[in-house]
C-alpha cells in the first residue's frame, strides 16, 4: 500500500528562500515525512518559488537526496513546479552532489543527473512496469549492468522495486515501476 | 581611529581606517566632505561603528556639510543604526520619508533569524519589481547572488556585533543604464580565518589571496560539497548584465568585474587598513536597451 504527499516549497519555505538555515529546516521536514512511511510517493513542488540561491537548494534538496536510499523504504521522489531558473538550480545541485532526481514537467517525467541513468530512466518510462531482463534486452546491456543501473535509480527514488509473487523461476524476482506522474494534494499525511 | 570619508563612494574606492589623531581609544567617522554614498559606504559606516563600540571605543560621526547627502544618510537609517551613545556632530536632518521599499533597503541589521524574512519581505519583491520595470532578465540571478552574500554573512560572519545590509537601485536616468547595488558588511572572523578551518587551506597568511581562493568554485572552509557561493554570485549575475563585485576582509580586497561577453578579472589587493569581518559589495548594471 503506497501513500502520496506533496511538499509545497512555496507555502512552507517561501517564495525567495536564500539561506542554508531555511534549507535545513525544509530538509528536516522532508526527513520527518519520509520517516513515518513505507512506500511513500513524495512530490517536492517548487511552484510559486520565484528565486532561490544555490546554497539553499543544496542544503534542502541536495543533501536530502544524498542522505537517503529511497529504495530501502520503497519511497519514490520527484520534483515539479520548476521554471527555467529554478530548474537550472536543481540541475546544478544534482550535478555537484553527483546524484539524480526525477523531474515532472508539464506531465512528462525526465531524470536529471548521470546521463546513462537518464537514458535508462527514459527507456524505463516506455516499459512502465518491467523486469531487469526486459530492460537489459532493450538497452543491450548485461544483466549485471542493468541491475546496477536499476539499483541506483531505485535508490534515487525514480523507480519502485517490488518482489514478484508466484514466480516460476527460482530465487527472488523483482519488477520495477517508474515513479508516478500523479501529484497528490499538499495536505499533510496522517501519522503512519 | 579615524575614518575620513571624502568625495563619492569613498569606502568603495579608497577610504581608509587610520590611527590619525584619535589613536586607538576612539573612532571618529568624518563624513563632512562626503558627496555621494553607495550601499557599501552606508553599511560600512555602521558596521565599523558597531565594531568599534564592541571594542568599547566611543564613536563620533561628523555629518556631511552637504545637506542633501546628510539627508540621504538619515533617509537610509545610518543615524538610526549607529551604536547607542554615538556622538553625532553637525546638523541632524529631518527624518521625513516616503515608502521607497521597491527601490531601496535602508541600512538594516542582518542575522540568521532575520535573513529569510528580509529575503521574502524585501529583497525578492524589490529586485523583481526593479528588473521588471526596466526590462532586465537577471532578477532571479541577482536575488540568488544577494542570498549567497546574506547567507555567508549570517553563517560564516557571525559575531556579537552582527552584520548590516543596504540596497539602492538607480534608474539610469543620469547614467548609462539601470543599476542595482547591495552591500553586506559583517563583523565576523573574516574570510581567511573561515577558510583556514579547512586543513587544505590552513596555509593561507594573506587575506587577499585567501579571498581570491574562496572565490573559486568548490573552495570552502567547511568542505563537504560546499564553497560554490561566491563563484555562483559571479557566474550567474554576469550572464545578465555588467557585474562589479568587491570583497574586502582583514587586510585584503578582491574586485571582480565582468559581463556575459567578457572574462571577469580578479585583482587581489593588500590594504593598508584592517576590515574587521567581511564586506561584500555587488553592483549589477543592466545591459543597455536598444
Amino acid at each position: 500500500m503506497t501513500e502520496a504527499t506533496t511538499f509545497q516549497v512555496r507555502a512552507i519555505l517561501g517564495k525567495y528562500p536564500v539561506t542554508r538555515s531555511r534549507g535545513k529546516d525544509g530538509r528536516d521536514r522532508l526527513d520527518d515525512i519520509l520517516s513515518g512511511y513505507n512506500g511513500l510517493d513524495l512530490t517536492i513542488d517548487f511552484s510559486g518559488v520565484e528565486a532561490m540561491n544555490q546554497s539553499f537548494v543544496d542544503e534542502f534538496l541536495g543533501r536530502f537526496l544524498v542522505s537517503h536510499d529511497f529504495g530501502a523504504t520503497d519511497a519514490t521522489v520527484k520534483v515539479t513546479g520548476l521554471d527555467e531558473d529554478t530548474r537550472f538550480s536543481i540541475v546544478v545541485c544534482v550535478e555537484r552532489r553527483d546524484t539524480q532526481v526525477a523531474i515532472l514537467d508539464s506531465g512528462a517525467l525526465t531524470l536529471v543527473g548521470d546521463k546513462f541513468l537518464a537514458e535508462t530512466f527514459e527507456k524505463a518510462l516506455t516499459l512502465g512496469t518491467f523486469r531487469a531482463t526486459a530492460l537489459a534486452e532493450e538497452l543491450k546491456l548485461s544483466a549485471q549492468n542493468a541491475n546496477n543501473r536499476l539499483k541506483r535509480l531505485t535508490a534515487a527514488g525514480a523507480l519502485r522495486k517490488s518482489q514478484v509473487t508466484g514466480s516460476s523461476r527460482g530465487g527472488k524476482e523483482f519488477e520495477y515501476t517508474v515513479v508516478s506522474s500523479h501529484v497528490a494534494d499538499g495536505q499533510p499525511l496522517t501519522p503512519a | 581611529m579615524d575614518m575620513v570619508l571624502v568625495g563619492d563612494r569613498p569606502l568603495a574606492e579608497a577610504a581608509l581606517l587610520s590611527f590619525g589623531e584619535t589613536g586607538l581609544d576612539s573612532l571618529k567617522i568624518d563624513a563632512t566632505r562626503l558627496t555621494f554614498a553607495c550601499p557599501l559606504d552606508l553599511a560600512g559606516i555602521v558596521a565599523t561603528a558597531h565594531w568599534a563600540a564592541g571594542c568599547s571605543m566611543p564613536v563620533t560621526l561628523d555629518l556631511p556639510h552637504d545637506q542633501d547627502i546628510g539627508s540621504y544618510l538619515q533617509r537610509m537609517d545610518v543615524l538610526r543604526q549607529m551604536p547607542a551613545r554615538t556622538r553625532i556632530a553637525g546638523r541632524v536632518p529631518a527624518d521625513g520619508r516616503a515608502d521607497l521599499s521597491e527601490k531601496l533597503l535602508e541600512v538594516t541589521a542582518l542575522s540568521l533569524r532575520t535573513a529569510d524574512d528580509l529575503s521574502e519581505r524585501v529583497l525578492g519583491p524589490l529586485v523583481t519589481a526593479f528588473y521588471d520595470e526596466h526590462g532586465g532578465t537577471g532578477a532571479a540571478a541577482v536575488i540568488g547572488a544577494c542570498g549567497e552574500l546574506m547567507d555567508n554573512a549570517v553563517d560564516h560572519g557571525q559575531s556579537e556585533t552582527g552584520a548590516f545590509i543596504a540596497i539602492q537601485t538607480y534608474s539610469g536616468t543620469t547614467t548609462d543604464a539601470p543599476r542595482f547595488e547591495m552591500a553586506v558588511c559583517d563583523t565576523g572572523v573574516g574570510v581567511m580565518e573561515t577558510l583556514r578551518q579547512n586543513p587544505q587551506y590552513a596555509h593561507h597568511t594573506r587575506d587577499e589571496l585567501a579571498i581570491a581562493e574562496a572565490m573559486r568554485a568548490g573552495v570552502s572552509g567547511i568542505g563537504a560539497g560546499r564553497g560554490n557561493g561566491l563563484s555562483d554570485v559571479i557566474g550567474k549575475t554576469r550572464q545578465h548584465g555588467r557585474l562589479d563585485f568587491q570583497i574586502r576582509s582583514g587586510r585584503g580586497e578582491v574586485r571582480v568585474s565582468g559581463s556575459a561577453s567578457s572574462t571577469h578579472t580578479e585583482t587581489p589587493h593588500s590594504r593598508p587598513d584592517q576590515t574587521s569581518g567581511t564586506w561584500a559589495w555587488l553592483s549589477h548594471r543592466m545591459p543597455k536597451q536598444e
